[in-house]
């Protein structure tokens, strides 16, 4: 049994101080997470809170043979989700709505593989771009990249933490790249026009 | 290979865990596919933009997050446990309801729309006495016009009981 288990078993009897000890463990990561995939970082407090409330009030579902942590990335991503929907609802921009120094900054996005030193103003201009274009991304097709991408998940650990099939993720993965891609050209053709 | 399976495999393709057959039949692929190559191509700048915009600033939980969550989740877990086996009932009884909502529309439903009366079905007997009275009316005033006779009508009202005129009302002098 790990040590985050044994916190786990205890917080399950009723241990305040255990639950305690297993969201210090955790809350790093768990903030990390967040702010990834909602990219504001006043709303990450909020839902972490949202998560371990959720996590304490589920604690007795839990099954100390299954793996904690995609349990608990699962509550994170769908607390995230609903956070997502209801900003969602407010109006979000379209293809078109990319300026002409966007789409300048977009075209040149391959050149980004090549190492060169560090560009702060260019670095915060890519990720205005990547985060307006990350929001024409259905919820659930947004996180599943950011996580793959951002967070270096495996196919089967999104599978996982999703409950979907491997060629599921690989779908939705597809599907939210070629949205980006149609980003990225009619972004280029409103530049060339 | 078709477009289907090549680009279900350019995720590992692109990360080099395919195994060298299957990697070959990749390329072959994309050596005359360009809507295969402009994925792939797409899926290497994504990856870069993406990686390249990752945030390593996230915000630090406030001091004493964990604490405060703890005793905060402890006071509310007495009104929770409280509540929990009404909460269990209430998310019992929704599929019930929502079954017999569905077993009382579909009864409805094969019942058909119910027939509203109509003028050829409706029988009243005031209506039919009604229009029996109109009959020996009509059948009176005939008989006058045919046989000049003015009293004709009145004693065949009063001389007809289906018409109902008690003997109390009937008025001598007329």
């Amino acid at each position: 049994m790990t040590p985050q288990t044994e916190l786990v078993r205890r917080s399950q009897q009723g241990d305040v101080q255990a639950f305690e000890d297993l969201v210090r463990s955790c809350q790093q990561r768990v903030f990390g997470l967040i702010y990834q995939i909602l990219r504001s970082p006043e709303d990450v407090e909020d839902v972490a809170q949202e998560v371990f409330t959720k996590l304490y009030f589920s604690l007795s579902q839990f099954r100390l043979d299954s793996s904690f942590q995609a349990w608990l990335y699962r509550i994170v991503v769908n607390q995230c989700y609903d956070h997502l929907r209801k900003r969602k609802r407010t109006p979000q921009i379209n293809y078109s709505d990319l300026s002409e120094s966007e789409a300048t900054a977009f075209e040149s996005l391959p050149s980004l593989t090549k190492s060169r030193p560090p560009d702060i103003a260019r670095t915060v201009e890519l990720r205005e771009i990547s985060d307006r274009l990350l929001s024409l991304l259905p919820p659930a097709d947004r996180m599943l990249l950011v996580l793959k991408e951002m967070e270096d998940f495996s196919i089967e650990d999104l599978a996982g933490i999703f409950k979907i099939s491997k060629n599921a993720v690989k779908l939705r993965l597809f599907r939210a790249r070629h949205q980006l891609r149609r980003a990225y050209e009619k972004g280029r053709l409103s530049r060339r026009k | 290979m078709g477009h289907r399976t090549v680009r279900s495999q350019l995720e590992e393709f692109a990360a080099s865990k395919l195994s060298p057959e299957r990697k070959q039949g990749v390329e072959r692929h994309l050596a005359a596919c360009s809507a295969c190559r402009g994925h792939l191509r797409a899926l290497g700048w994504i990856g870069a933009l993406l990686r390249a915009v990752k945030l390593n600033d996230a915000p630090e939980p406030s001091p004493g997050f964990a604490r405060r969550l703890a005793n905060r989740l402890e006071s509310h877990r007495e009104v929770y446990l409280f509540w929990l086996p009404l909460r269990a009932m209430a998310l019992k009884a929704i599929p019930v309801m929502a079954l017999v909502t569905i077993l009382l529309g579909a009864m409805a439903y094969l019942q058909g729309p119910s027939e509203a009366p109509t003028l050829a079905t409706w029988e009243d007997p005031l209506l039919e006495s009604y229009s029996e009275r109109q009959d020996v009316v009509t059948e009176a005033l005939f008989s006058e016009a045919v046989a000049g006779d003015p009293n004709l009508v009145v004693r065949t009202l009063l001389g007809d009981p289906a018409i109902g005129i008690a003997e109390d009302d009937y008025d001598e002098s007329f």
